[in-house]
């Protein structure tokens, strides 16, 4: 009897045994399995921003060519003299054109992973970037919001109360002196931020095209930029995870 | 999300440099100094990379566009460069097309997928 409880005993533990080692397989090959899925996904994710990259070259070569071929037919209509790299303009002034650069770090799959990620270096973070002209979407960019701040001062100067508030009058006429020098600057340098002008009034009609086909140029280095960011940000990723090859 | 404003800067030939900066890129700092180069048969190799240099060290820049052929003369340091900010753009010139054998992110990615065990600097 003895005998056969021990038997039951050892029979049942192997069970056991083998339960825990079919877990443990399962666990394993579900973890390789999201493994791979993840490297799957990265892998497309770098085929995917490799086409776009592609694509981009395309158009961005496309509407330089264009805007190569105006500039050429500008300085053949208005001699070559007249533009010329001498013109440009070597006053202080601010670009009109500014790229926002926004980093995302949901892109990345699992949260944990986020955080591995905020503690790594910089050259593991991956950036995504937007044009950001002021004159688009605000005629008078960003100088316009300082302007807006004028009239109301001016309404200030203009209502003079009593004696008791001259001196706050006076204040605010200096300070709308102030505003107002302010205002003449950002006037000055928006009146710099038309490039064009540095050629003469009276350019020619090509030079303005050149100047949209470079603009075009421009929103496509910009989308350029963030699949390059995109590749490189995937290639490391498949770099740290072991991928195709064995030198990577 | 963290998002922050930044200025592009530009190394290339003239007309390259001015068709970007009639679209409204070049900015001068109270220093005089400019976010472009010119480059011409003049301008040597060291200006190239000390602009290069420069540009890549501020940190109110956050693409640079370089011209390939201007890249090519200055390759070296171009490669060593490997930080996300800023992104190094190399696009074609007017005399020189562009060559996607020699940009350094499409060769990287190129060997990846190729058997080559030579990699990447194997091009030059």
């Amino acid at each position: 009897m003895e005998q056969a409880k021990d038997a039951a005993d050892d029979g049942s533990g192997r069970v056991e045994e083998k339960s825990g080692e079919a877990d443990s397989t399962s666990t394993s090959s579900c973890v390789s399995e999201v493994q791979e899925a993840h490297e799957d996904a990265q892998m497309l994710r770098l085929l995917d921003a490799m086409d776009h990259l592609l694509s981009c070259r395309d158009s961005l070569a496309k509407s330089l060519s264009q805007g190569w071929m105006e500039i050429a037919s500008a300085r053949y209509s208005m001699g070559p003299s007249r533009i010329d790299q001498a013109l440009f303009s070597l006053k202080p002034c601010t670009a009109s054109t500014l790229v926002s650069v926004s980093r995302t770090d949901e892109l990345v799959i699992d949260k944990g992973h986020v955080e591995e990620c905020e503690q790594e270096c910089i050259s593991q973070q991956e950036f995504q970037f937007a044009l950001q002209s002021p004159h688009k979407d605000n005629p008078g960019g960003y100088e316009n919001a300082k302007s807006d701040v004028l009239p109301q001062s001016q309404l200030r100067q203009r209502h003079p109360s009593g004696s008791a508030n001259r001196q706050h009058t006076d204040n605010d006429f200096e300070d709308s002196n102030i505003l107002g020098n302010d205002s003449d600057m950002a006037q000055s340098k928006s009146r710099g931020h038309d490039s064009l002008a540095w050629f003469g009034t009276l350019v020619s009609p090509h030079l303005r095209v050149a100047q949209s086909s470079f603009k075009e140029a421009l929103e496509t280095v910009v989308e350029l930029a963030t699949s390059q960011s995109t590749i490189q940000m995937a290639y490391r990723q498949i770099q740290e995870s072991g991928g195709l090859v064995s030198g990577m | 999300m963290a998002t922050n404003s930044a200025l592009l800067a530009i190394i290339g030939d003239e007309d390259t440099v001015t068709g970007f900066l009639l679209a409204g890129v070049g900015n001068v700092d109270l220093r005089r100094k400019t976010n472009y180069l010119i480059v011409d048969d003049k301008t040597s190799v060291k200006t190239i990379e000390e602009a290069f240099k420069e540009f890549t060290a501020r940190e109110d820049i956050a693409i640079i566009l370089i011209s390939q052929y201007v890249a090519n003369m200055i390759r070296f340091v171009v490669d060593q460069f490997n930080k996300p900010l800023p992104a190094i753009l190399e696009i074609p010139s007017k005399d020189h097309p562009y060559d996607p054998s020699q940009d350094s992110i499409l060769a990287r990615v190129k060997h990846m997928f190729s058997s080559d065990p030579s990699g990447p600097s194997s091009r030059y």
